[in-house]
C-alpha cells in the first residue's frame, strides 16, 4: 500500500492539471467571429451587431462581426458551412438563406438541414402590402377585387427576384386568387422608389422598410402578413382582419454554428441568447424598426427552418418560379 | 424666409465644438482614404460604423459624411500624382490630371481639382438646402424608359466621341458592355457568365476593373519604360494655377457642377456618372478637342466639380425619402439605424436639427477640405519624387488592402491582378479603356432598365417616345449621331476622346 499513497498524489496532481487545462479551454478563450451574410446598413447587419455587442458582454470575449455579402447570402453560408464546429465561427442565418434560396438555385453548394446546428431565432420581421396615397385602393378587398376585374392589369414591386419580399407577393397572389405583375428591383430602395414615383401599383416589403413611409403618409399600409397588428402601425389590419387568413410570411433571423457542434456548446451559446432577448431593452432597440424579437429552443429553430422551407418550397411550385 | 430660419438650426447644431471637431475627423480621413488607391469610403464608413454607437446621431452623422465628400477630394490626388484613381470616381481625372503632371503642371493640376470641388461642393449645398424636397420629388418621375433614354444617349455620345480608332473604341466599349454582364441578372435571376463561381454572382466590382485597368496596369507600363528610374515629371513648375487656367476653368466648373448635381439626385446616382458626363461635355464644347488628353485643364476641372456636386446631391434620396440610392447612403440610413432614427420622410421634419445641421455640417467640411487641400499640394508633389522601388510597391499594398476591404474577399485581390495583366495589353495594344469603363457603367444599367419598362408596358416599344422626358432624351441621341454624319463634325471627331 506504500505506492498508492504517491500514486494518489500522482492521480490528484494530474486530475488538478486537467481541471486546470479545462479551464484555459473554457469557451471562449478568443475572440468570436459572427458572419452576417449582407453588407454592413441593413436590418440583418443591425440585428447582428446587436447581438454581438451583448454576446461580448456575457461570453467575455470579443464577438466580432464579419460581413460576407455576395450572392443572395450564399457566401456566408457556405464559408460558415465548411467552418469548424468550434464555437469560434457563428453565424447569422436569415430565412432566405436558409428556406427560399435552397428551393430556388442550383448547384449550391450547402444544405440547409445538414450543414447547420441552429441555436435560436433572434428576430423576425413581418412584410406589407402597400399602395401609394394618390392610390384609389384602401383596402386589400378592393385591391383583390381590382385585380380581378382586370388580371395581370396591376403590378407589384419586390426587392429582387427570389427574395421573401417576390415571394410574399406570390403567396398573396395564390391565396387571394389574382394575377399581378412582378417586378424586380436591385433591393428595396429602387423597389420603393418605383411605387412612390407610381411606376409600379403596389410594394410588398418588410415593415421596417415600408413603416416609415407608410408613417409619413407616402403610402397606404393594405395587410400586414403577420397574425396580429402592429404597434408601429395601428392602422394596418393583420392578415385574418384583412380577409386573407393564411397570408402570414415573416422573414426571420437567427443564429446558428457550423455542423457537429457540441450540444453542450449549443446549450451555452442558447441560454446567453435567451438572457439577451428577454432583457427589456432588446426588444425597445428593435420596435421603431418593426423586428420583433423572439426566441426560440435550438429544436424549435430546427423545426421552423424545415416547415419554412417546405412552405416556400410549395410556393414556389405553385407559382413556377425559377431563376431561369 | 423659411430657409434662413432653417439654416439657423442647422448653424446652431453645426457648430459645436464636438460637431466641429467630428466634421475634422470625417474629412481628414475621408481625405486619406481617397488618397489611398482602392480603400474607399464605403469600407471605410463600414469599419467606423460601430464606433458611431457611442458618438450623438448628428456627431455621427456629420463625421461619415465628410468622409465620403472629403474622399473625392482626396481621389484626385493620386489620379493626378500617379495616374491611380484613388477613389474610382476619379478615374476621369486621370486621363487630363496625370498628363498635366507629366508636364510638370501637377500643382496646378491639384489645385483647380480642390478649387472647382470647392465650388461644386458649395452650389450643390445650396441647392440641397433650398429644393431638396422638390429635387426628390422630380427623381421619383424620373422611370425606367427615362433610365433607358439617358443611358442610350450616354453611350451614342461616348461612340460619337471616340476618337482616332473608331473601331478599337467600339470593340472596347462592346468589352465594357459584356464584362458588365456579368453576374446574376435582376430581371431573370439567371446567373451569366459566372462559370458557376458564386464570387462572380454579383458581378465584377467597379473598384476591381478600375484598380486594375489603371493602377496595375500603369505600374508594369512604367516600371518597362522607367527601369526604377524616378517618375518622368519635368519640373514642378509653379504649384499655384495661372491666370489663364482660371479663365479656361470657371465654366467647366460651373458645367460639371450641374451635371453632377443633377445626376447625383437620380435613383442609383452618385459621384462617378456626373465625372464621365462632364469630360464628355467638356470634350465635345471645347474649340480644340485635341487638348484633351495631353493636359487640358478643363479635363479635370470639370469632371472633378462634378463628382464632387453628384456627392452632395446623392444625400437627396436618402436624407428626404429615407431611400439610399447607392452603397455609402445606405451605410448612412444603417448609421441613422444605429442611433434609433429610422431613416424615411418624417426625417426632416422631425428632427430638423439633424438635416439642417449635416448640411450647414457640409459646408463647413467643404471649407475645411479646401483649406487642407491647398497648402498639402507641395507636399504632394514632393511626393512624385519617391523612388518608385519605394513608391509602387507602397501602391500595390494599399491597392491590395483597398480591393479586399470592398467585400472581404480575397477572389477580388485576385480578379484585379487579372485586370492588371489586361490592362497592360490594352496598353501594347494602344487600346483605350475609358470606352471600356463606361460601356461596363451604362451598359447594365441600359439592360435592367429596358427590360423593366418593356415588362412594364406589357412589351409595348412606344413607351420610350410617348413619354416625354424619354422622347426628348432620344430626340438628343438623333441629333448626335446626325452631327456626326456633318463632314466638319466627323473631321474633328479624329481627336475627341484621344488620351495619349
Amino acid at each position: 500500500m506504500k505506492i498508492i499513497l504517491p500514486l494518489k498524489f500522482a492521480l490528484a496532481a494530474l486530475a488538478l492539471g486537467v481541471a486546470a487545462l479545462a479551464q484555459a479551454d473554457a469557451y471562449p478563450s478568443r475572440a468570436v467571429t459572427l458572419v452576417v451574410p449582407f453588407p454592413p446598413g441593413g436590418a440583418a447587419d443591425t440585428v447582428g451587431r446587436y447581438y454581438a455587442e451583448q454576446l461580448s458582454a456575457s461570453l467575455g470575449q470579443p464577438v466580432v462581426v464579419d460581413n460576407k455579402p455576395g450572392a443572395g447570402t450564399a457566401i456566408a453560408a457556405e464559408a460558415v458551412a465548411k467552418a469548424k464546429p468550434d464555437g469560434y465561427t457563428l453565424s447569422l442565418a436569415t430565412a432566405g438563406q436558409l428556406t427560399i434560396l435552397p428551393n430556388l438555385q442550383k448547384g449550391l453548394r450547402y444544405d440547409p438541414l445538414q450543414d447547420f446546428t441552429p441555436v435560436a431565432v433572434l428576430a423576425s420581421v413581418p412584410n406589407v402590402v402597400a399602395v401609394p396615397a394618390a392610390s384609389k385602393v384602401d383596402t386589400l378587398q378592393a385591391l383583390i377585387d381590382q385585380a380581378k376585374a382586370r388580371p395581370g392589369a396591376l403590378s407589384y414591386s419586390s426587392c429582387g427576384n427570389g427574395t421573401l419580399c417576390h415571394l410574399s407577393g406570390e403567396l398573396l397572389k395564390n391565396l387571394a386568387g389574382i394575377d399581378l405583375l412582378h417586378v424586380p428591383y436591385k433591393g428595396s430602395a429602387p423597389a420603393v422608389t418605383a411605387v412612390l414615383g407610381g411606376e409600379v401599383d403596389v410594394a410588398v416589403d418588410t415593415l421596417t422598410v415600408l413603416a416609415p413611409q407608410i408613417q409619413a403618409g407616402k403610402l397606404k399600409g393594405l395587410v400586414l402578413s403577420s397574425a396580429q397588428r402592429s404597434p408601429l402601425l395601428p392602422g394596418v389590419p393583420s392578415a385574418s382582419e384583412a380577409g386573407l387568413p393564411g397570408f402570414e410570411a415573416s422573414g426571420w433571423f437567427g443564429l446558428v454554428l457550423p455542423k457537429g457542434a457540441s450540444p453542450q456548446l449549443v446549450e451555452q451559446l442558447s441560454a446567453a441568447i435567451a438572457a439577451i432577448a428577454q432583457a427589456p431593452q432588446t426588444a425597445e432597440r428593435f420596435a421603431q424598426n418593426g423586428i420583433s424579437v423572439e426566441h426560440s429552443t435550438p429544436a424549435g429553430f430546427a423545426k421552423l427552418i424545415a416547415d419554412d422551407g417546405a412552405r416556400w418550397g410549395e410556393v414556389i411550385r405553385a407559382g413556377n418560379i425559377t431563376l431561369e | 424666409m423659411e430657409l434662413l430660419a432653417h439654416l439657423g438650426i442647422g448653424l446652431e447644431a453645426a457648430f459645436t465644438l464636438n460637431n466641429l471637431l467630428y466634421c475634422l475627423i470625417g474629412v481628414t480621413l475621408g481625405t486619406l482614404v481617397g488618397v489611398l488607391p482602392g480603400l474607399g469610403p464605403v469600407a471605410t464608413i463600414a469599419m467606423l460604423l460601430p464606433i458611431t454607437y457611442g458618438l450623438s446621431p448628428a456627431a455621427a452623422l456629420i463625421m461619415l459624411s465628410g468622409i465620403y465628400y472629403g474622399a473625392q477630394y482626396g481621389g484626385s490626388t493620386t489620379a493626378i500624382l500617379v495616374n491611380l484613381p484613388g477613389e474610382s470616381s476619379s478615374v476621369v481625372t486621370c486621363l487630363d490630371g496625370h498628363a498635366m503632371a507629366r508636364k510638370g503642371r501637377a500643382g496646378a493640376a491639384l489645385a483647380i481639382a480642390a478649387i472647382g470641388s470647392f465650388i461644386a461642393g458649395s452650389l450643390s449645398i445650396l441647392l440641397l438646402a433650398a429644393a431638396a424636397a422638390p429635387l426628390a420629388e422630380v427623381a421619383l418621375k424620373f422611370g425606367p424608359a427615362e433610365y433607358f433614354s439617358l443611358m442610350l444617349l450616354g453611350l451614342v455620345a461616348a461612340v460619337v466621341l471616340a476618337q482616332g480608332d473608331v473601331l478599337k473604341a467600339v470593340a472596347m466599349t462592346l468589352l465594357g458592355l459584356l464584362l458588365g454582364l456579368v453576374g446574376t441578372d435582376v430581371n431573370s435571376g439567371v446567373e451569366r457568365f459566372t462559370f458557376g463561381l458564386p464570387q462572380l454572382s454579383d458581378g465584377i466590382s467597379f473598384v476591381v476593373i478600375s484598380m486594375g485597368i489603371f493602377g496595375i496596369a500603369e505600374i508594369i507600363a512604367n516600371l518597362e519604360r522607367s527601369r526604377g528610374q524616378p517618375p518622368q515629371v519635368a519640373r514642378v513648375g509653379s504649384l499655384m494655377p495661372t491666370r489663364e487656367d482660371y479663365r479656361r476653368s470657371w465654366k467647366p466648373m460651373l458645367r460639371g457642377t450641374g451635371l453632377g448635381a443633377v445626376l447625383g439626385v437620380l435613383p442609383g446616382g452618385g459621384a462617378m456618372l456626373g465625372a464621365f458626363a462632364s469630360y464628355m461635355v467638356e470634350k465635345r464644347i471645347a474649340r480644340h478637342p485635341e487638348r484633351f488628353g495631353q493636359g487640358a485643364i478643363e479635363g479635370v476641372a470639370g469632371p472633378e466639380s462634378a463628382n464632387n456636386a453628384g456627392a452632395q446631391t446623392s444625400f437627396i434620396p436618402m436624407l428626404v425619402l429615407g431611400l439610399p440610392s447607392n452603397a455609402v447612403m445606405a451605410l448612412m440610413a444603417g448609421a441613422m439605424m444605429i442611433h434609433g432614427i429610422v431613416p424615411g420622410p418624417q426625417v426632416i421634419d422631425e428632427r430638423p436639427e439633424l438635416f439642417w445641421g449635416l448640411i450647414v455640417s457640409m459646408w463647413i467640411g467643404n471649407l475645411l477640405l479646401l483649406v487642407l487641400n491647398l497648402p498639402l499640394v507641395g507636399i504632394w508633389v514632393r511626393l512624385l519624387s519617391v523612388p518608385y522601388r519605394l513608391l509602387y510597391p507602397s501602391i500595390l499594398l494599399f491597392c491590395c488592402i483597398g480591393v479586399y476591404s470592398v467585400n472581404n474577399s480575397l477572389f477580388d485581390v485576385l480578379l484585379t491582378v487579372a485586370f492588371g495583366l489586361l490592362g497592360y495589353l490594352f496598353i501594347k495594344l494602344r487600346c483605350e479603356p475609358a470606352p471600356l469603363l463606361l460601356g461596363y457603367l451604362l451598359g447594365p444599367l441600359m439592360e435592367e432598365n429596358l427590360r423593366r419598362a418593356m415588362l412594364l408596358s406589357r412589351g409595348d416599344p412606344t413607351v420610350f417616345v410617348t413619354r416625354p422626358l424619354s422622347l426628348t432624351l432620344l430626340i438628343l441621341c438623333v441629333l448626335a449621331v446626325g452631327l456626326m454624319l456633318i463632314p466638319r463634325v466627323r473631321a474633328t471627331r479624329h481627336v475627341a476622346f484621344s488620351e495619349d
